[in-house]
């Protein structure tokens, strides 16, 4: 649970507030969510939560956080969100994001629906999500871009995993999973080409009809899954040397990426496609590699960061996507878990 | 389609094994150009400049590698027996248990086999056991993983056909797939080696144990820096 820290300049005022969001957290996780307020809610930062009730999970994690209310200027809550609203820019805004996203739990009318997609008595999409992983990111942006609904149930990873993920995933238990009336698909790419084969009617396709076309894409697409994830992790996860060597792969990668781009819009020519859609949520962890390898994207490959920039203008690529400030907080966050001390 | 088909691989690879398989169960001609991998073609350079590696297919002027990318083009650009199921559900199956036969199955296997005696290597067998009765699983009684014809797993996973072999060369006394323990592994195992379009691709034993022959040293150090992966 968050730990609040007092100032001792607060005023009267945000004493009140921070009492209200004591009680207003409290009212949540037990499920007695009553109260109701409406607001002015122009020129200030919103960080609002999806509240939601799939409490069947334990975080073993211990979200070590301050909650910083100062600037708070209003809190408007109802079933599915809670929404904190503040002046100025808190000093760990993102930090807020993390606790709530990972700890409030509500709304038993949404479990039931959910539970009733799940079992494949209603014909939705339901995808088990975790929301800094890119390889969910894949299939919400694919999802969105299509204009098919899909209702995202956030799942404990760092903790013990729920049971409806390990029934869904018994072979690798991760996520991405996709449900489809009831049916598991796992692993992004694979749900990629389910979405481009289940759903051939619905535009934008994301692979072309053209068997090498399909073939360029499948092969870069795996070329992406093969390096920029793994060695990014060994980039921020090791040191000295192993550092080093990450570092010079990760620019290996990128100088390949770059050089395939070319001067083209996307991956695949004009269009957005399927190896655009394998690799923009990664390009939210570019933040920390830069962070980690001392580089930087846009000097060493400005073609890739503009193309970047030009998929982050697609509404669904810009809704999606984590911060990468939220990115490099979590890497701070698993370092912890793992015991690495920079 | 007519223009010439040309396979780039080495004869005794397990991954240039499935381009030619796939190739044959579409009834494709095609020409068989063997690389010397120690000393690569300029051909295979150029069109594989990311990876330079075997089987690359070229087909016109058209380039294609991966050897799975391979069969999946194979499947879409020629006509004959589909090798991906038209059902979606079926088709995301057939690649998501591909995907485990690589990764999990014949990566570990490999791992398995290359390591010297020791704790490490008695884990990957192990680990490959659990995988392997996964794949046995989902044969499901079947003649193959594709149903009554071989299909895209079928070709994904051939690698484990001619393990038996490969323990040979590695000095391993018994089988990691034993009758017992996977009896309907053994079975897709007959199948798919004396399947009539699969056989004229299959290497001999003399094949295979000449591509691995000059490799020992090399396959066990590189087993040693997978060790961690």
């Amino acid at each position: 649970m968050a730990a609040v820290e007092w100032s001792s300049t607060r005023r009267a005022f945000e004493v009140a507030w921070l009492a209200l969001v004591a009680l207003l957290v409290a009212a949540v996780l037990d499920d007695e969510l009553t109260r109701e307020r409406t607001g002015e809610m122009r020129g200030v930062l919103v960080v609002s939560v999806a509240v939601d009730d799939t409490r069947d999970s334990r975080s073993g994690v211990k979200f070590d956080v301050n909650l910083d209310l100062s600037g708070m200027v209003d809190i408007v809550s109802d079933q599915n969100t809670l929404c904190l609203a503040y002046k100025a820019e808190p000093s760990s805004a993102a930090s807020v994001h993390t606790v709530l996203h990972s700890v409030i739990h509500t709304q038993k009318e949404r479990k039931k629906e959910l539970q009733r997609m799940v079992a494949g008595e209603e014909k939705g999409l339901v995808l088990l999500d975790f929301w800094v992983s890119p390889f969910a990111q894949r299939c919400r942006i694919a999802l969105a871009e299509k204009g098919l609904a899909c209702e995202s149930v956030e799942q404990e990873l760092l903790g013990e995993k729920g049971e409806l993920l390990l029934r869904s995933n018994p072979v690798h238990k991760k996520v991405p999973v996709l449900l489809h009336a009831g049916r598991a698909v796992c692993e992004s790419l694979v749900i990629l080409e389910y979405i481009e084969d289940a759903f051939p009617e619905v535009a934008p396709r994301l692979l072309s009809a053209d068997p090498l076309a399909r073939a360029h894409a499948r092969f870069w697409a795996d070329y992406v899954d093969k390096t920029v994830y793994g060695i990014g992790t060994r980039l921020w996860k090791l040191k000295g040397e192993g550092r080093a060597a990450a570092r010079a792969e990760m620019l290996e990668t990128l100088r390949t990426l770059d050089g395939e781009l070319g001067g083209k819009a996307f991956f695949g020519g004009e269009a957005f496609g399927f190896v655009d859609v394998a690799l923009i949520p990664l390009t939210s962890w570019f933040y920390s590699y830069e962070e980690h390898g001392g580089f930087s994207v846009q000097e060493e490959f400005p073609r890739l960061a503009e193309w970047a920039r030009r998929c982050g203008e697609r509404e669904s690529v810009a809704k999606i996507l984590t911060r990468p400030e939220d990115v490099l907080d979590f890497i701070g966050l698993l370092k912890k878990c793992y015991g690495i001390v920079e | 389609m007519n223009e010439p088909v040309k396979l780039l691989g080495s004869f005794g690879s397990p991954f240039t094994h499935r381009a030619e398989a796939a190739l044959r169960l579409k009834g494709v001609a095609y020409e068989f150009i063997q690389e010397d991998l120690g000393n690569k073609s300029e051909l295979l350079l150029r069109h594989n400049p990311v990876h330079k590696k075997v089987p690359l297919l070229l087909h016109g002027d058209r380039a294609v590698a991966e050897s799975l990318v391979i069969v999946e083009y194979v499947d879409e650009a020629f006509q004959g027996p589909p090798l991906l199921p038209s059902d979606p559900l079926a088709r995301a199956a057939a690649r998501f248990w591909a995907q485990f036969a690589v990764d999990r199955c014949l990566r570990t296997l490999f791992k398995a086999l290359w390591t010297p005696d020791g704790e490490a290597r008695r884990g990957f067998v192990a680990e490959t056991k659990e995988n392997l009765a996964l794949m046995e699983a989902q044969l499901e009684g079947r003649r193959f993983f594709g149903g009554d014809e071989i299909g895209y797993l079928d070709i994904a996973a051939s690698g484990l056909a001619w393990l038996t072999v490969l323990e040979e060369l590695a000095g391993v006394e018994r089988s990691m797939i034993g009758e017992e323990e996977f009896p309907a592994l053994c079975r897709w195992r007959g199948e798919y080696t004396s399947h009539e379009a699969v056989k004229a691709c299959l290497p001999s034993r003399d094949q295979i144990v000449a591509f691995y022959a000059g490799m020992k040293e090399r396959l066990v150090l590189l087993a040693k820096s997978m060790q961690k992966k």
